[in-house]
């Protein structure tokens, strides 16, 4: 398959998975939306509005609404491989595994671009971003979204049930989303610590976004350098993952 | 030009089964261009094999060729020439039939005005048109599985791996199905069927292979499973006139009520036949259906193992 058959191949799950039960049950977009509008609600009324406290929720709202395509997408994979037997499908069809990794993860972009746009919306009134505070956001959300997409992917081709989904998806929010420093400074861990915060890739994810905002302590070059390699590091070691463990046929 | 399967010595022994294996030496040639009917009791080996060489699982030995492929090292070939409806495949609530063909059209590759006119054209032939732009939950289960062969059907595959893709339908959407399967034969495609309605695979198969405990029992041809069995005949006696012993002098006899079925040579059904007559008991004679081929071959198959395991035990 060219490169231009891959991308109408995909077109077809983005349709399946994404447009058609978002048009047909707009309910759906608040299972992605409610847990990141929630923590900015809260957010809010603690701060009673101050603008850096809204700006760390905006920060960690698209962090966390990013990152949640990849606990979708394993729930869905997960229904798709179990319950649908679509999986079956396609494994046995000219589309590849990276098409369907690709046509999965984009589908669930229908899920989250909503939220994604309001918190930029609300970074944007609450905060005055440089110049390459739009360009830096939008490229630390497309290595979390390919992060979280791997990382779902290769859970998705190892579960049994698609209850296990509902274990693992809670699972991996709290120890990457709501445990580091995502939703708040790095600098609020005891700096003997500061190094565990570091190794969730979210927690840099966060760190670059609320550099771009303009809110916390000031990054330096380093800061910035070190954040980045690391959210990249994990986003090519989980696509390696993906690519090279993930059980596309099975043994 | 090669078989459409070519499998050879084919093996599948699951993880943390202690041994026993769904696949046990399997070696099985489909032909190009005809229905091959794969039938056995649940857990016989039949959706692993067919899984095994649709590409979805590895054998643990034994090879397997795919329209001339091999299935394990150039599997991607493979997938580019065959479809699939995997058994208990359940479609998507919230899309409609035609979305369901439409895309699953897309996603194969097909550009958009092409994948419209297999899509309408398939629908129609299943009988599915009038409910086309109706999504599927509020529509009936059986029509939900016809979506399903749909999808399959509209590919432009060589191979089909249809696995039972009738259960859950009723006798009408049973035959719509048939004639489209029949048609997607008639154009040269190979198809692979499992199924457990015994008359579906006798109706549609032009070949036919029993498997049971991941052992292939037998394989051919209609005719040719009935000469391997030891009572090609069959005899349904209905009302009394003949005792349980007298029949089973005759061959193999089961009784249902007033009724007895009594599996025999042509010469015993002849005889059973006239004798019938006279007594006044109405009997009606034949050849035996794939069923008490089915019955007789595995029953006789479940019967010898546990006689060996008695001996093993004893």
């Amino acid at each position: 398959m060219n490169l231009r058959t891959q991308l109408r191949s995909s077109w077809g799950l983005i349709a399946l998975n994404g447009i058609i039960p978002v048009k047909r049950m707009p309910l759906y977009l608040f299972n992605t939306l409610a847990a990141p509008f929630s923590f900015l609600f809260f957010i809010y009324i603690l701060s009673h509005g101050a603008g850096a406290a809204i700006g760390f929720g905006v920060a960690g709202g698209l962090v966390l609404t990013t990152f949640s395509i990849g606990t979708s997408l394993q729930a869905d994979m997960t229904h798709f491989r179990v319950d649908l037997k679509l999986q079956d499908m396609v494994v046995a069809s000219p589309m590849r595994a990276s098409t369907y990794v690709l046509g999965m993860a984009l589908s669930e972009l229908a899920f989250a671009m909503p939220g994604i746009v309001v918190f930029i919306l609300v970074g944007y009134t609450t905060r005055t971003p440089g110049l390459l505070g739009l360009p830096i956001i939008v490229a630390t959300l497309l290595l979390i979204w390919a992060l979280g997409s791997s990382l779902g992917f290769f859970l998705a081709t190892y579960l049994r049930d698609i209850r296990e989904t509902f274990a693992i998806a809670p699972l991996l929010s709290l120890v990457l989303s709501v445990l580091p420093p995502v939703y708040y400074p790095i600098t609020s861990i005891a700096p003997q610590y500061q190094w565990l915060g570091y190794l969730a890739p979210t927690a840099d994810a966060s760190q670059l976004i609320q550099g771009a905002l303009g809110i916390g302590p000031p990054l330096s070059e380093l800061d910035w350098l070190r954040a980045a390699g690391i959210l990249i590091a994990f986003t090519a070691a989980f696509m390696l993952l993906a690519m090279f463990k993930a059980q596309w046929r099975e043994k | 030009m090669p078989s459409a399967i070519a499998a050879r010595e084919l093996t599948k022994e699951y993880k943390g089964s202690h041994g026993k294996r769904a696949l046990d030496r399997v070696t099985l040639d489909i032909q190009r261009g005809e229905i091959f009917g794969l039938i056995g009791r649940n857990g016989a080996g039949k959706t692993t094999f067919l899984r095994i060489a649709g590409t979805q699982l590895l054998p643990t030995a034994g090879h397997v060729e795919v329209l001339g492929y091999d299935a394990v090292s150039q599997a991607n070939a493979v997938r580019d020439r065959v479809a699939v409806i995997p058994q208990e495949s359940r479609p998507f609530f919230y899309a409609t039939p035609f979305e369901h063909v439409y895309y699953y059209l897309t996603l194969r590759g097909f550009p958009a005005a092409e994948a419209r006119k297999r899509a309408l054209d398939t629908l129609g032939r299943l009988g599915l048109l009038k409910g086309k732009d109706t999504v599927l939950w509020k529509q009936s289960g059986g029509l939900r599985r016809r979506v399903l062969v749909a999808m399959a059907l509209a590919s432009n595959a060589e191979l089909l791996f249809l696995d039972e893709p009738t259960t859950g339908l009723d006798a009408l959407a049973r035959r719509d199905v048939w004639t489209a399967v029949e048609e997607a034969a008639k154009e040269g495609r190979t198809i692979l069927l499992t199924t457990h309605y015994l008359e579906e695979a006798q109706l549609l198969s032009t070949h036919l292979a029993i498997l049971n405990e991941g052992r292939v029992l037998a394989v051919g041809t209609l005719d040719e499973l009935v000469a391997k069995v030891q009572w090609p005949f069959r005899v349904a006696l209905t009302g009394r006139g003949f005792t349980a012993d007298e029949t089973a002098s005759y061959g193999q006899s089961a009784a249902i009520g007033d009724s007895q079925i009594v599996f025999t040579t042509q010469g015993g059904a002849e005889e059973l036949t006239r004798l019938a007559l006279t007594r006044g008991v109405r009997a009606v004679a034949g050849p035996v259906t794939l069923e008490d081929l089915f019955v007789q071959l595995v029953g006789g198959a479940v019967d010898e193992e546990t006689e060996g395991e008695e001996e093993e035990g004893a």
